[in-house]
C-alpha cells in the first residue's frame, strides 16, 4: 500500500506546523526592530546586546555548573546502576526496572512538587546543589537505560571470556567491559546533558530565589516581555541542546566500539 | 555459591538505587504524606489525618479547571493521533532511503525547549505577532485577532510539543507489522478502506496506546503551555498545582491535586501495559 | 595460577560424580569418567542433553552441586575460572570487539603478567600455527567466521592451558570449511599435545576427530570409548541410533547363543551370547551384504531373503531398502551396486557385525 496524497499533505503540513515556528523565532532573533513583526533588517545588536547582560552571564554559569556537575554524577551512578542489572540476576530485578521507568514518566510537575516537598522537610536550602541533586534523580534513568541497551548489544561469552583468560573481576571491567559500553555511556551522558540544559519545570520548583539557569532566564523575560533579545537567547540554548542530541545519536548508532 | 566472586558488579545497582530511593521514591511518598494532613495558614502542616484536601478537589471551582484539564489533554491527543497517523503511514510507505530523514525530521522537535517553542507561538500569535502583521499587511484583516492568551493557543502549543512523542510509537508499530497481511488481505479482495480497518489497525493498536500514553500523561500535568500561552479561562492542573503550592502555599492542597495527577499517569500506564501484554517496558521507551 | 608441578602419569581431567542442577532440573546427573594427557575428547549428544553445562563446569564459570573435578590431580572446586589451567573455545568465538587480533591474542598472557618480549614472541607464534599471522591487526569485526575461529583458538592455545575446552566450534562453519577446519583442530591438537575437550552434536564430527568419544544423554555419560569401539559396540540403542542411522531390531535370544528376528529369521552372533529373552539387535547399513538371488554364494552367514522396496542414490553410495519379512532393512551399497527396486535378493550380515544390545536399553537407567 503506497501512502495517499492526503497522507503525504498531512506529512508536509506537519513538519510545517513543527518547524515555522521555531523558524520564525530564530529568523526575528536577527530582526532590527525593537516592538514590531514586520522585517526592519539584519543585525546582531540582540546576541550583543546578551552577551552584556550581568543576568544573563550569571544563568549561563549556573546552567553550566548544575547540568555539568547534575551529568557526571548521574552517568556514573547510571553505568553502575545498568551494569548491576544487566550482570547479575537477583530477587526483585524485573521490579526495579519497571521502576526505573517511573521517573521517565512522572509528570515533570509532580516530580518539581516532591522534591521541593523534600527540601523543605529535611531543610536543605534552595540553590545550585538542590537544582543538581533534583536532576540527577532525573537523569539516572535514561543514563543506566541507555547504557542496558548497549550492553544487551553484545554477548554474555566476552565477560566469560575475559575471566577465562585470567583477568579477575577488577581487570575485566577495565579492558573489557568498560571500553566496550564507553559509546552507550558517552550517548547516555549527552543526552542527560541535555535533559538538565533544557529542564524548566523541576528546576522552577527546587531553584529557590537565587539560582537562574538559562531556560528559568527565559521564563522570567518573557514573563516581563516579549523582546527581541529572548530570541536570540532561545536561538543560542536550541543550538546547544542540538548539538549534544545529534552527537549522542551518532554515538548509540555507532555498531562496533572498534572505531573508537 | 559464588564464594564473593564478582563483588563488585554486585554492588554496583546499589548507590543508583538508593539515590533513586531517597530522591524520587521518598519525596513521592512525602507528597502522599502530605496531601492527608491539614494545612495551616501559615504555609505549614499539622500531623492530624483528614481527606479534606481531596474533598476539595471537588469543590466546583477546583472540578471546572479538572475537567478542562481532562479535556483539553484528551482534545490534544486526538488532534495528535489524527495528524500523527497519516504522517507516520507516509514516512513508512515512503522510499526507503528517505524514511531516516523524515523520522529523524519529525523527532528533533522533541528535543526542543519547551518554553521556546511555547514562546515562538507568543512571537506569531500575539496581537503585534508575525500572523496578525501579515494578515493585516495583506489586507485582510482590520483589527488583529486576539488569539493569545485562549485555550485554542494552548491546544495548539500542547500538540506542537507533544505531536513528536505520537508518530514515533505509531511509525514503530507500523514498521514491526506483518505487510505480507496486508498484500494477502488485498490478494483476497479486500477493499483499501477494509484492509486499513481490519488488518492495519489492529496490529498497530499497541504503538497507538503507547503515543496516546506518551501524549497524554505530559499533556494532562502540563504548566508552562497554560502558563505562557493560556489566559485565566485556560488554567490546568499543573497551573493551579503551582499556584497553590508557590503563591497561596497550600502544601497540602497541591499534593493532593499532585497525587491524583500521578494516580491518572499510573493508570494509564497500566492500562498501556495491559494492552501490549508480553511486550515488555522497553516497548514504552 | 597453579604452581609449575612435574609431569605425572594420572589422568590429566577427572570427573568423579560429577552433578548439577538448575532448581528441579539435573543438567548434569552424576558423570564419572577420566581422561589422559593430549588426548581429543569429544562429548557428543543431542542438544540440552547438559553438555554445555558440563563445559561450563569445566572451565568455572558454573561450580557443582556435588561431585569434584580434578584437573592434574588437584582439585577444582571453588577454584574461579581466571586460575584454572583451562581455557575455552567459545560457540560465539567471544572476541574482544574493541581489540585487535594481536591484542586479543594477548590478553591472556597480558592478565598473566607475562613478560612483554615474550607475549610478543608467543602470540606470532601462535597466531603463526593457526595461519592468521598476516591479520594480526584487523579487528574482529572485519574477519570472517572461519578466520574468527582460528583467532579464538589462538587467543586460549596462547596460554598453554592444561585442558582446552572447545563449544561447538564448528557448528556456525560452512560444510567445506567445517571440514578443513576438523582437518586443522587435530593437526594444532597434536602439535601442542593440549587435551582437548571438543563439544559437538554432530556425530560425524565426533567420530572423525576422536580419541575418546563420550555420548551424552540427559545429563549422563551413555557410553565412553575410543569412536571404533562406539561405533561398532554401542551399549544400547540410543548410542547405536545417534552414531548415525543404524538398523536397530527387536528379538528373541535363544538358549543356543543365536537370535530369532520378529519375522523369524534367525541370526547368529559373534560376541558373547545374550541371555535368553528379549535383545535388540545392531545392524549397521554398511555391514549388510545385499546380492541378487541365485548370484549370492551359500557359504554367506546369516542370509534372509527379502525384497528390495527402494532404491536411491545419495552420492557415494546407494542406499537400499529391503523387506526381509517382518522387518524393513536398510543397506548400504557401493555406488555400483546394480540392483533395482522390487527385485528378490538374498540379504547377509556377518556374524561379528551382528551387535546385540539390551532390550528397552532406553530406560536401563
Amino acid at each position: 500500500m503506497k501512502a495517499g496524497w492526503s497522507a503525504r499533505a498531512t506529512l508536509l503540513a506537519v513538519l510545517a506546523f513543527l518547524y515555522a515556528p521555531v523558524l520564525v523565532l530564530v529568523l526575528y532573533s536577527f530582526n532590527d526592530a525593537r516592538f514590531s513583526a514586520t522585517w526592519q533588517g539584519f543585525t546582531f545588536g540582540w546576541y550583543q546586546r546578551l552577551l552584556e547582560s550581568p543576568e544573563t552571564a550569571a544563568a549561563l554559569r549556573s546552567t553550566l555548573v548544575v547540568s555539568l556537575s547534575a551529568t557526571a554524577l548521574a552517568t556514573v551512578l547510571g553505568t553502575l546502576l545498568a551494569l548491576g542489572l544487566h550482570l547479575r540476576r537477583f530477587r526483585g530485578r524485573a521490579t526495579i526496572e519497571l521502576l526505573l521507568y517511573l521517573p521517565v514518566v512522572a509528570p515533570d510537575i509532580v516530580m518539581g512538587v516532591a522534591l521541593l516537598a523534600f527540601y523543605v522537610a529535611v531543610h536543605l536550602p534552595l540553590g545550585r546543589l538542590s537544582i543538581i541533586l533534583a536532576h540527577v534523580s532525573f537523569q539516572i534513568p535514561f543514563v543506566a537505560l541507555i547504557v542496558k541497551a548497549r550492553l544487551q548489544d553484545f554477548p554474555a561469552e566476552v565477560i566469560e571470556a575475559a575471566r577465562d583468560l585470567g583477568a579477575d573481576e577488577g581487570a575485566m571491567i577495565r579492558h573489557v567491559l568498560l571500553p566496550i559500553i564507553r559509546p552507550g555511556i558517552l550517548a547516555g551522558a549527552l543526552i542527560a546533558l541535555a535533559l538538565s540544559v533544557d529542564d524548566f519545570l523541576i528546576t522552577y520548583f527546587t531553584a529557590g530565589a537565587g539560582a537562574s539557569t538559562l531556560p528559568i532566564r527565559i521564563y522570567s523575560m518573557v514573563k516581563r516581555g516579549v523582546t527581541p533579545d529572548i530570541n536570540a537567547l532561545s536561538t543560542l540554548l536550541l543550538a546547544a541542546t542540538l548539538i549534544l542530541i545529534v552527537a549522542a545519536l551518532k554515538l548509540q548508532k555507532r555498531p562496533n566500539p572498534e572505531s573508537m | 555459591m559464588r564464594r564473593g566472586r564478582d563483588w563488585l558488579l554486585a554492588w554496583t545497582a546499589a548507590p543508583g538505587l538508593t539515590y533513586l530511593g531517597i530522591f524520587f521514591l521518598v519525596p513521592m511518598l512525602l507528597v502522599v504524606v502530605f496531601s492527608v494532613l491539614e494545612g495551616t495558614p501559615d504555609g505549614g502542616v499539622r500531623p492530624s489525618l483528614t481527606l479534606d484536601n481531596y474533598r476539595r478537589a471537588l469543590d466546583p471551582l477546583y472540578l471546572r479547571i479538572l475537567a478542562r484539564s481532562a479535556w483539553l489533554a484528551l482534545l490534544t491527543t486526538g488532534v495528535s493521533l489524527a495528524l500523527a497517523y497519516p504522517t507516520a503511514w507516509a514516512i513508512r510507505t515512503g522510499s526507503p532511503r528517505r524514511r531516516g530523514l523524515l523520522l529523524a525530521l519529525v523527532v528533533i522537535p522533541s528535543w526542543m525547549n519547551l518554553l521556546i517553542k511555547n514562546y515562538a507561538w507568543i512571537v506569531i500569535l500575539r496581537r503585534e505577532g508575525v500572523l496578525n502583521t501579515a494578515l493585516g499587511s495583506l489586507g485582510l484583516i482590520d483589527e488583529p485577532l486576539s488569539l493569545l492568551f485562549a485555550p485554542s493557543a494552548v491546544l495548539i502549543g500542547l500538540v506542537h510539543t507533544y505531536l513528536p512523542f505520537m508518530v514515533l510509537p505509531l511509525y514503530v508499530a507500523l514498521d514491526r507489522m506483518d505487510w505480507s497481511l496486508v498484500e494477502a488481505a488485498r490478494d483476497l479482495g479486500a477493499g483499501r478502506a477494509a484492509v486499513f480497518m481490519r488488518v492495519v489497525v489492529p496490529q498497530t493498536l499497541a504503538g497507538v496506546a503507547v503515543g496516546c500514553t506518551l501524549v497524554f500523561i505530559p499533556t494532562l500535568g502540563a504548566f508552562v503551555t497554560p502558563d505562557m500561552l493560556g489566559g485565566p479561562d485556560s488554567l490546568m492542573v499543573g497551573t493551579l498545582i503551582e499556584n497553590q503550592l508557590l503563591q497561596v502555599r497550600n502544601w497540602p492542597f497541591a499534593s493532593a491535586l499532585a497525587v491524583l495527577l500521578m494516580a491518572v499517569a499510573a493508570a494509564a500506564l497500566a492500562a498501556v501495559r495491559r494492552l501490549q501484554g508480553a511486550a515488555g517496558p522497553g516497548a514504552l521507551a | 595460577m597453579l604452581p609449575s608441578m612435574p609431569p605425572r602419569d594420572g589422568p590429566i581431567l577427572a570427573l568423579n560424580d560429577l552433578r548439577k542442577s538448575f532448581g528441579d532440573t539435573k543438567a548434569v546427573a552424576g558423570v564419572t569418567a577420566s581422561f589422559g594427557r593430549g588426548e581429543y575428547v569429544c562429548v557428543l549428544g543431542p542438544s540440552g542433553c547438559g553438555k554445555t553445562t558440563l563445559l561450563r563446569l569445566i572451565a568455572g564459570f558454573e561450580q557443582p552441586t556435588s561431585g569434584d573435578i580434578e584437573l592434574d590431580g588437584r582439585s577444582l572446586v571453588g577454584v574461579p575460572p581466571e586460575r584454572r589451567d583451562v581455557n575455552v573455545v567459545f560457540q560465539s568465538y567471544a572476541l574482544f570487539p574493541h581489540l585487535s587480533v594481536r591484542e586479543n591474542v594477548a590478553f591472556g598472557p597480558r592478565m598473566k603478567g607475562v613478560p612483554a618480549s615474550e607475549i610478543d614472541q608467543r602470540v606470532t607464534t601462535t597466531l603463526q600455527m593457526v595461519r592468521v599471522l598476516e591479520l594480526a591487526d584487523r579487528r574482529p569485526g572485519q574477519l570472517s567466521g572461519g578466520q574468527q575461529q582460528r583467532v579464538a583458538l589462538a587467543r586460549a592455545l596462547v596460554n598453554r592451558p592444561k585442558v582446552l575446552v572447545l563449544d561447538e566450534p564448528l557448528s556456525a562453519l560452512d560444510r567445506s570449511l567445517r571440514l578443513a577446519m576438523q582437518d586443522e583442530l587435530r593437526a594444532v591438537q597434536r602439535r601442542t599435545g593440549v587435551t582437548f575437550i571438543h563439544i559437538t552434536h554432530d556425530q560425524s564430527e565426533a567420530l572423525t576427530l576422536a580419541d575418546q568419544l563420550v555420548v551424552m544423554r540427559a545429563g549422563r555419560f551413555e557410553q565412553v570409548g575410543s569412536p571404533a569401539e562406539v561405533y561398532e559396540h554401542p551399549r544400547n540403542r540410543f548410542v547405536a541410533d545417534f552414531l548415525g542411522s543404524s538398523n536397530v531390531l527387536e528379538a528373541t535370544a535363544d538358549a543356543d547363543g543365536t537370535v530369532r528376528l520378529a519375522g523369524g529369521v534367525r541370526l547368529r552372533a559373534a560376541g558373547p551370547a545374550a541371555a535368553p529373552g528379549a535383545v535388540l539387535v545392531s545392524l549397521r547399513p554398511e555391514c549388510v551384504r545385499v546380492e541378487r538371488e541365485g548370484e549370492a554364494s551359500s557359504s554367506r552367514e546369516n542370509q534372509m531373503a527379502g525384497q528390495v522396496i527402494r532404491v536411491s542414490n545419495t552420492g557415494p553410495l546407494t542406499e537400499c531398502r529391503v523387506d526381509v519379512g517382518g522387518a524393513t532393512l536398510v543397506a548400504h551399497l557401493p555406488q555400483r551396486a546394480n540392483i533395482a527396486e522390487g527385485e528378490r535378493v538374498v540379504v547377509s550380515v556377518p556374524a561379528e557385525d551382528v551387535v546385540l544390545l539390551p532390550a528397552d536399553a532406553t530406560d536401563a537407567q
